[in-house]
């Protein structure tokens, strides 16, 4: 199942791969670019989430939801990937196979490890950021409207569905 | 003792936490001071670190000391104030993040982000940070690039800058007006991770800036150029340089280019396509447009902005020809000319090996202006120069055609929204560096009023900004 933007970019197709010998999730995306130009998709998985009883596993590939103003150390740009004009094209995003987060634990000053068993996930939506226009940082050194930049360039989000396969 | 570090309680090598990296951090930090020990802590799943009494002088173990050493009794769980967790890609917090987007993050007791989500579930100061930070660059103080290798002791560092501060309760301002410009707190702990990387003798980052990039070659510049000189190549840098440092400092010109980048990118990457599989096309295309577009905008800089004069242009002209077109005879330069132009009156070899310029590409005002104008204007001087042309006289043909060039900027609808101030800006950058030449200013002047002719104050603020208009 996918979610079709017509006569732009869309998802599709969604496919979920247990690759075990290299530790990882493969999700292909196959991308159906219906524009005259190229189209430039953002190709980072920023954002996972799953649900392990409903085998659900979501991802995002957008920097939408990030939120930078913590005490981080740098905010890594992301990769990106192009799709020719009027063409198709399939898309990896690679996760290892176990998440990790932190859950609160039995003495309340010392945090636990939660292992997420993603690879066992049946289903897998993804919403990815794209524009017609590649990415480039904004070099002006003073903006009457701060700028954001990745938010700026990213002309939409698109999604798709899809399920596990296992290798042919 | 205040500082700990989190242990693999699942067992060493499950992958969840890395406290052997954790620990061999620190001993750098410490500047491999033997007085750096740890012990079992009295909760389970934490390693104590100890340092009672340093041997070592210097910022980072002075730091270290007091980080070991000082009771944060504002810390709720305190004594255990500051807990280290070394994680790796497969780590992700709880708003589903994952920590290879920051690399390193330190969250308050019960910290929630901007959402209100949980990141922090405990009554201490949590430090998480990256242990695979290959691949990631930051920006350098001197290389003014995305250049930095980020070693896994200086982002230790870095979030421990930022870990005293929230220990303390003294952090400072978060706002930042933009992705990449560092807050206050940001800068603060820029400015300690130099110090640290001071200490390792490693390159010093700009503290200003808190992007990170991943360390791949192409910085986002033209590709057609990119493939054919290589994306580290001298040329490349030179058009990155132009483009960041003039073209899109000012309103106009980054509005101009995203004009550009738009039709740019309609036909450059079928253009690639192309030249992936013909080794031949990959090098003309080098030749005949890359190196002489770098060429041309480096002689325009030096000489609109930079003011070098004529003649010296003329000599550099001269004395700078890329080898590979310094062979090259009138004609055979005249008939790329006539390719990149899309004139039909020169069917030659050229169509053959060259691509002749798409219609897309010749079709937008911004990819002529910028690209295929100032390539001509440079090829036209090398026929110049191949007939007996010396120094004075190319230099004054050279600059004369440049000054024609600025005078055809193209004009887009911003302009139309602009106050009086941000015109009086626009038009004063503008004169000091594209619009030097007062023929130039006269032509703009000129477009610029036939575009916005119902603008009532337009011709004074022209004047003002030292444009002539009329006769």
């Amino acid at each position: 199942v996918s979610v079709a933007e017509p006569n732009g970019l869309s998802v599709a197709g969604v496919r979920l791969r247990d690759d075990r010998s290299r530790g990882l999730v493969v999700i292909l995306i196959e991308l159906l670019n219906e524009l005259d130009r190229t189209a430039h998709v953002h190709a980072t998985p920023s954002i996972a989430r799953f649900d392990a009883e409903a085998r659900h596993l979501y991802v995002e590939l957008s920097d939408e939801n990030l939120h930078f103003g913590q005490s981080a150390n740098m905010t890594t740009h992301p990769k990106f990937k192009a799709v020719d004009p009027r063409s198709r094209s399939t898309m990896h995003a690679r996760l290892p196979r176990h998440l990790h987060e932190l859950v609160a634990g039995a003495d309340p000053r010392v945090p636990d490890i939660a292992r997420l068993h993603i690879h066992e996930a049946e289903h897998v939506e993804v919403a990815l950021a794209w524009s017609d226009t590649p990415y480039y940082p904004d070099p002006r050194a003073h903006s009457s409207a701060p700028l954001k930049p990745m938010s700026s360039w990213q002309k939409g989000t698109i999604r798709g569905r899809g399920r596990r396969v296992e290798r042919a | 003792m205040t500082l700990f570090i989190r242990n693999d309680t699942a067992g060493a090598g499950t992958g969840m936490v890395y406290p052997n990296q954790a620990e061999a951090d620190l001993f750098i930090i410490s500047n491999s001071d033997s007085a750096l020990g740890e012990t079992a802590a009295s909760s389970p799943g934490l390693i104590e670190v100890t340092y009672p009494k340093k041997t070592k002088t210097g910022f980072c173990p002075e730091r270290l000391s007091e980080l070991v050493n000082t009771k944060f009794t504002k810390v709720p769980a305190d004594p255990i104030d500051i807990i280290i967790l070394a994680v790796d890609q497969s780590f992700k917090l709880n708003n589903g993040s994952f920590i290879t987007r920051y690399q390193g993050l330190t969250v308050k007791p019960f910290g929630k982000d901007l959402e209100g989500v949980e990141l922090n579930p405990t009554a201490s100061v949590l430090l998480i940070y990256n242990k695979d930070t290959g691949g990631n660059c930051q920006f350098g103080l001197l290389s003014k690039k995305y250049d930095l290798p980020l070693p896994t002791p200086a982002l230790l560092f870095h979030e421990l800058s930022h870990a005293l501060r929230d220990a303390k309760e003294e952090e400072l301002s978060n706002y930042s007006p933009d992705d990449c410009t560092s807050s206050e707190e940001e800068e603060a702990a820029e400015k300690d991770e130099n110090e640290l990387r001071k200490q390792i003798n490693v390159p010093l980052r700009d503290p200003t800036n808190t992007c990170g990039h991943p360390c791949t070659p192409s910085n986002g510049c033209c590709i057609v150029a990119s493939i054919a000189t290589g994306s580290e190549s001298e040329e490349l840098n030179a058009l990155r340089q132009l483009r960041e440092r003039f073209l899109r400092r000012s309103e106009v010109g980054f509005d101009f280019f995203e004009y550009l980048h738009y039709d740019y990118y309609a036909f450059s990457p079928q253009v690639c396509g192309e030249m992936a599989t013909d080794a031949t096309l990959t090098g003309n295309v080098a030749t005949y447009y890359v190196r002489p577009l770098k060429s041309c905008l480096q002689l325009a800089a030096a000489h609109l902005i930079d003011g070098e004069p004529s003649e010296q242009v003329g000599q550099r002209l001269i004395e700078e020809v890329p080898d590979d077109l310094a062979g090259l005879s009138a004609a055979e330069i005249l008939s790329a000319v006539g390719v990149l132009r899309a004139e039909d009156r020169l069917p030659s070899r050229w169509r053959e090996q060259l691509p002749v310029t798409p219609t897309l590409a010749s079709e937008s005002e911004f990819v002529r202006w910028a690209l295929i104008e100032p390539i001509a204007i440079y090829l036209s001087a090398l026929v110049e120069h191949s007939e007996g042309a010396g120094p004075e006289e190319l230099g004054t043909s050279f600059t004369d055609q440049l000054a024609q060039w600025g005078g055809e900027l193209p004009i887009t609808e911003l302009w139309s929204t602009f106050s009086d101030y941000e015109l009086r800006r626009e038009l004063g950058f503008l004169g000091e560096c594209l619009l030097r030449a007062p023929t130039a200013r006269r032509r703009f002047a000129e477009r610029l009023m036939g575009e916005l002719g119902a603008h009532e104050r337009l011709g004074g603020l022209l004047l003002e900004a030292g444009y002539p208009l009329g006769d």
